[in-house]
């Protein structure tokens, strides 16, 4: 497969991290990933809806 | 490359140096969070230390999909943690590793430390130091050691199905360097990690850290990575600065063990010879 390359400039590099970094961690508290009070045994809807939908390809299959 | 190019005002800008503030950034954002853990009121406010861990994430994320709730000590903010982790290395291999992991970075502390207290100063662009520490294990030794953390990586993923804490919680090094609340075992870990540190360079991520393991899958896939060129005369300069002992660097650019720390671009001397380049599908 060919891949055209384009170059970027190393001085970036830390800031294209940092910002992925914030960026995906932004996207965690949105998708409901908050910090939790309590020992442990939380639930997500996110989780939750992903073992239902797992449970319910399972089940097709 | 020359990643020592100039800014507008003259001073050469560094990426090695860019990294070191981004690493002593991360390591005093680990400290604060394992102080404040420890200081008197505090310890009711957030996640607890474990609630920041960025393996946390991996090692509740089967229970969570398959029993439907985190493991005890865990929280749903590992999962933002990690998925900050995973976001890094979609898109630049296991540069969590290299730049933003505080284990990570204090590694490279201790082996700076060592290098200067047995006799030698940090490597000089080109010349390896004559320090006696840290070790370079035998190939012998080395290679087969390098498997060892995917065998922890599968081991405890196996394992947070059938426990109620996360598996590596009383031996994680993480919280031994940065809870302040150690436990006898903790201590026990604290002190191999700084031996193992001290004798050989970067030896948690080499030889034993599962997060590694899971991260060096994306250096095969991710976008931003280093590309060599013909330009390249083997010089080995790359192979002298590599803090994870990878041969023939300009070979080896997309090698699992690469923390993608861009020491090798930095020191290049021949310009074209490694570039940054973003692959486009």
């Amino acid at each position: 497969m060919v891949h055209k390359i384009m170059k970027i400039n190393p001085r970036y590099y830390p800031v294209i991290l940092l910002i992925t970094f914030v960026l995906f961690v932004l996207l965690g508290i949105l998708l409901g990933f908050r910090p939790q009070h309590g020992n442990g045994n939380h639930e997500s809807y996110m989780l939750m809806f992903t073992q239902y939908a797992i449970n319910g390809l399972g089940a097709i299959v | 490359m020359t990643a020592a190019t100039k800014n507008n005002k003259g001073k050469p800008y560094s990426l090695a140096r860019s990294r070191r503030i981004i690493q002593r950034l991360a390591v005093v954002g680990a400290f604060t969070i394992g102080l404040r853990h420890i200081l008197p009121g505090e310890s009711g406010v957030g996640g607890s230390f474990d609630a920041f861990c960025v393996f946390g994430g991996v090692e509740t994320f089967l229970p969570c999909l398959f029993k439907g709730s985190t493991l005890k000590a865990t929280n749903l903010l590992n999962f933002t943690m990690l998925l900050g982790a995973l976001g890094v290395s979609l898109v630049a291999g296991r540069a969590f590793c290299g730049w933003l992991c505080p284990l990570g970075a204090v590694q490279d502390m201790f082996a700076g430390w060592v290098r200067r207290l047995s006799g030698g100063e940090n490597h000089i662009r080109g010349k390896r130091s004559q320090a006696r520490f840290p070790l370079t294990l035998p190939p012998a030794a080395d290679k087969p050691l390098r498997y060892a953390k995917y065998l922890v990586l599968v081991v405890i993923l196996i394992a947070s199905l059938y426990t109620v804490y996360p598996p590596l919680h009383e031996f994680c090094p993480m919280r031994a360097v940065f809870s302040l609340n150690l436990t006898p075992l903790l201590w026990a870990v604290l002190v191999l990690f700084i031996v193992g540190a001290l004798l050989v360079e970067r030896f948690w991520c080499k030889y034993f850290c599962p997060l590694g393991a899971l991260l060096a899958i994306f250096n095969k896939i991710s976008p931003v990575r280093i590309v060599s060129s013909d330009h390249c005369n083997n010089c080995g300069r790359c192979d002298i600065e590599c803090s994870m002992a990878i041969e023939d660097v300009p070979l080896n650019l997309n090698n699992p063990e690469c923390v993608r720390c861009m020491e090798c671009l930095e020191t290049c001397a021949r310009d074209g010879s490694l570039e940054l380049k973003v692959l486009k599908p």
